[in-house]
């Protein structure tokens, strides 16, 4: 019988992590999440078979993935706080506001989904030694990220209870606001979670957690992971917010007015035509 | 489909179960079917365990199907967890000369009672010793699988 840790570490070699650098790594990622999502039931069916919103048009938004060879297995998308807030203010907007008052800079972890043509259904992510890690090691990716190149104070997440038990393994608290029905995913439940970046590893280390330190917190960060991210360019705007999904034509005139404002030599006229 | 995506369901695939299983310095103490609500089996060493189960030997002879209660001490927890576990799988263990005696019974169990709050420790549990198991202090892939803890 194979080693098992031989198998393990023989399949992670096989997966690279990092930002999404194309329009065509972006659209995988986006349809993973529809068609995981899709199976959920958090979705109603669409013709693009896409997920994206008009944060994904931020050029501050990222969007890491877990490739192997040119196939998107997971994905996660980051979105920094701006203007337009973040996604889950839809819901926790008081909550959200009292971090902001304290002057606290915050992200929002959004569109996590992993495929689950790889584990099939009801595989726990906690249980499971490759289930576990494909999905840790994105999140140590994205932790690194939002520490380094972000430099935010607390990574935000709107999360269905099911999974309220990992997230809270990771540190994450609850925001508050209590558990809430979340109309962008067809009414599923939701709880806010918040992790205090900062806080992170001495939490590790006064809670007895080495485990979580060693996963997380040592080695240093390979920036090479976050390096070359997609710039969306007009054409991939048009084409993912105009044709494919109609954002900018739900887009409320604040949106759209922030968002010319980010690319200010882009001709929108000519994009959302 | 690409070769390495090919070669990675192969790997899942050749998972046979869906939860890993660990081999730990663990205990457990059962109470046995159709004795005193208050005599406990003495503690046994497990010969693995998992998100779902757990395999231990004893010479006590349990039977399929039966449901016993497990007392489970974990050392990072300063409270047993109490669960309610299955007879699923069961080996008579017959020796030979020179061997060490181990118990004339291996069983495997399935859990399938435990409270939330024990269910949420015992998870965190599991997750952290399987990082343990298969990342080296540099957060790397060990070279080898992580010392296996035996009797």
């Amino acid at each position: 019988m194979v080693d098992n840790g031989i198998a393990i570490k023989s399949l992670f070699e096989g997966i690279e992590y990092r930002v999404a650098r194309s329009r065509e790594e972006l659209e995988k990622a986006y349809r993973l999440v529809y068609q995981e999502y899709r199976k959920q039931g958090y979705l109603d069916e669409n013709t693009s078979k896409l997920q994206a919103s008009v944060y994904n048009a931020l050029p501050q938004t990222t969007t890491f993935v877990a490739l192997v060879d040119d196939v998107v297995t997971a994905t996660a998308t980051i979105i920094p706080d701006s203007p337009l807030e973040l996604p889950m203010d839809d819901l926790y907007h008081a909550e959200l506001n009292e971090l902001r008052g304290e002057g606290k800079k915050l992200c929002e972890v959004s569109m996590l989904a992993s495929s689950s043509e790889l584990f099939g259904e009801g595989v726990s992510l906690m249980l499971n030694a490759k289930k576990m890690f494909l999905i840790f090691f994105l999140f140590k990716y994205i932790f690194d990220y939002v520490r380094i190149e972000l430099g935010v104070d607390y990574i935000c997440i709107a999360v269905n209870p099911k999974h309220a038990n990992t997230y809270d393994s990771l540190f994450f608290k609850n925001l508050g606001g209590g558990m809430k029905y979340y109309s962008k995913v067809n009414g599923a439940p939701a709880i806010a979670k918040c992790l205090n970046v900062q806080t992170v590893d001495e939490q590790c280390i006064s809670r007895g957690r080495q485990s979580l330190y060693k996963m997380f917190l040592t080695g240093p960060a390979d920036r090479d992971k976050f390096s070359r991210k997609v710039e969306l360019k007009p054409e991939d705007l048009k084409y993912f917010f105009v044709e494919k999904i109609k954002v900018f034509r739900d887009a409320t005139p604040q949106q759209l007015s922030y968002l010319k404002s980010c690319y200010p030599s882009y001709d929108f006229s000519r994009i959302i035509s | 489909m690409t070769s390495n995506l090919k070669k990675i369901k192969e790997i899942i695939a050749s998972d046979k179960r869906s939860c890993e299983r660990l081999e730990l310095p663990l205990k457990i103490r059962y109470l046995r079917a159709m004795s005193p609500a208050d005599q406990w089996s003495d503690y046994v060493w497990l010969d693995n365990i998992g998100g779902e189960g757990l395999g231990f030997t004893d010479d006590f002879e349990l039977s399929m199907g039966d449901k016993i209660d497990i007392e489970l001490k974990i050392p990072s927890e300063r409270k047993s967890f109490y669960m309610g576990g299955e007879i699923v799988w069961i080996r008579r263990n017959f020796l030979r000369r020179g061997e060490i005696h181990l118990g004339k019974y291996s069983y495997g169990l399935k859990i399938y009672r435990l409270e939330e709050e024990d269910k949420k420790k015992f998870e965190q549990f599991i997750s952290d010793s399987i990082i343990e198991k298969y990342l080296d202090d540099q957060g790397k892939f060990r070279k080898r699988e992580g010392k296996s803890y035996g009797r």
